[in-house]
């Protein structure tokens, strides 16, 4: 017997998604409790999220992202044969957003050939801090602060920045 | 049965509140894999224990509005997050998930507790590493969810601190009466003197039968990754979780409450 689960955890709803941060509620249950659990807290991150002071920039840098994907939706959109930005990847830039620490400046964000999202920091003319969040889970960055450099690729689980990562921006940042 | 091994202390329940019961090795699992690519093995290897499949699908939902015109809406059946094989009778089963591995068990809940599940729990982890080819652990997890049934006194009315020694509270007012009328109640602890963590959730479910539906989930995990993969080291963390969670499930009841599974008329 083989069958689709189609269950109110497994929609993900773009604009509207949750990230739990350190209070992530594993979505592994089966049972209608678990499942109920897993809609209070939906709710709860929901809520939240229309707050203007915890979620207003993120919220502000969501919507120009929407922008963004929708103008580079389809191949060529930069007429030089660019990779159209797929829904996946879009989604995985939201949670991206939303997994951002608070405190943490926003980027600017921008469309790259290969289909994937930019994100990029550039808090000084000698500091330079970029990632891009494609449709997989591992997240490729490179940073620049004076004469060092330095790239690497991390594991990203999708409620949480990877410590490494987060090490290297906080620390262009600082 | 429930029982804590920390300390030799252990205790039983002949009607434990425990409505399901997840073991959740989360993995780093090599890049290129997907899970359609092994669904095929992963059914022929379970299909005498766990003979239905279901699929899970990630799917996305989309409402993009431009300007004045009509929001417009898209609805994309996207990717396969876990492939779950069910036993015939549906208590229990087995997860290949797009980040790890899963065994559940619904209630009813065997009088051995967990003991009853470790050699199956060994066996379909162990058949997961041989199709998955995890690289690594990253978080083993040990979650019970527990539905407990407290009964209202006269008026529909509950002392909640009567049942929940780690309730939720509330400021008390001077000027005005107060009392819960639904409460979602989530802290996360770090054991001190190891990497073990603790989330612990308390929900109110409503009313049924004269009786206040809270639901009491204590997910024990440590999330310290690890490239063993063998069971040994599996069951000693698991064990281990196992313990701690026993343990915020007493602290976290009262002896009142505890009392209402000890005696299978009450609860």
């Amino acid at each position: 017997m083989s069958e689709t689960l189609l269950q109110p955890g497994g929609i993900l709803a773009l604009g509207a998604g949750v990230a739990w941060g350190a209070f992530a509620l594993p979505d592994s249950g089966v049972s209608p409790e678990a499942i109920s659990l897993q809609k209070s807290f939906k709710e709860y991150a929901s809520h939240l999220e229309v707050s203007e002071s915890l979620f207003g920039d993120k919220a502000q840098l969501i919507s120009h992202l929407n922008e963004l994907c929708a103008e580079c939706s389809e191949d060529d959109w930069d007429g030089y044969g660019a990779e159209a930005v797929s829904d996946t990847v879009l989604l995985c830039a939201e949670t991206f957003i939303r997994a951002l620490p608070d405190g943490i400046a926003m980027p600017e964000i921008s469309a790259e050939p290969d289909g994937q999202i930019s994100f990029d920091w550039l808090p000084t003319k000698t500091k330079t801090f970029t990632l891009s969040v494609g449709s997989s889970d591992r997240l490729a960055y490179a940073w620049i602060d004076g004469s060092n450099r330095g790239h690497a690729v991390d594991l990203f689980e999708g409620d949480q920045l990877p410590p490494r990562v987060l090490g290297e921006l906080q620390r262009i940042l600082s | 049965m429930q029982s804590s091994e920390k300390n030799g202390k252990a205790f039983h329940l002949d009607n434990p509140p425990i409505v399901e019961a997840i073991v959740g090795i989360e993995c780093e699992l090599p890049p290129r894999l997907t899970l359609a690519a092994l669904e095929e093995r992963a059914v022929e290897s379970l299909k005498g224990t766990y003979p239905k499949l279901q699929k899970k699908m990630m799917h996305q939902f989309q409402i993009r509005k431009d300007g004045g015109g009509a929001p417009e809406h898209t609805f994309k059946n996207e990717a396969l997050e876990a492939l779950l094989l069910r036993s015939e009778d549906e208590k229990q089963l087995t997860q290949f998930r797009r980040t790890g591995y899963s065994f559940n068990r619904l209630a009813p809940y065997p009088d051995e507790g967990m003991d009853a599940f470790f050699h199956e729990i060994q066996r379909t982890w162990e058949n997961y590493c041989q199709i998955a080819e995890p690289i690594r652990i990253r978080k083993i997890g040990l979650r019970m969810i527990n539905r407990l049934g407290l009964p209202l006194g006269a008026g529909g009315s509950l002392e909640l601190d009567e049942y929940l020694e780690a309730g939720p509270q509330m400021p008390k007012l001077d000027d005005r009466k107060l009392s819960f009328s639904g409460f979602l109640n989530q802290y996360q602890v770090a054991d001190q003197d190891s990497t073990q963590r603790a989330n612990v959730i308390l929900a109110n479910q409503g009313v049924k039968d004269g009786k206040l539906t809270v639901l009491l989930d204590i997910e024990a995990f440590d999330p310290q990754p690890t490239d063993s993969l063998d069971w040994p080291y599996v069951s000693s963390v698991l064990t281990s979780l196992r313990g701690l969670k026993n343990d915020l499930f007493r602290k976290t009841i009262t002896p009142s409450c505890l009392k209402l599974f000890s005696n299978p008329a009450e609860s």
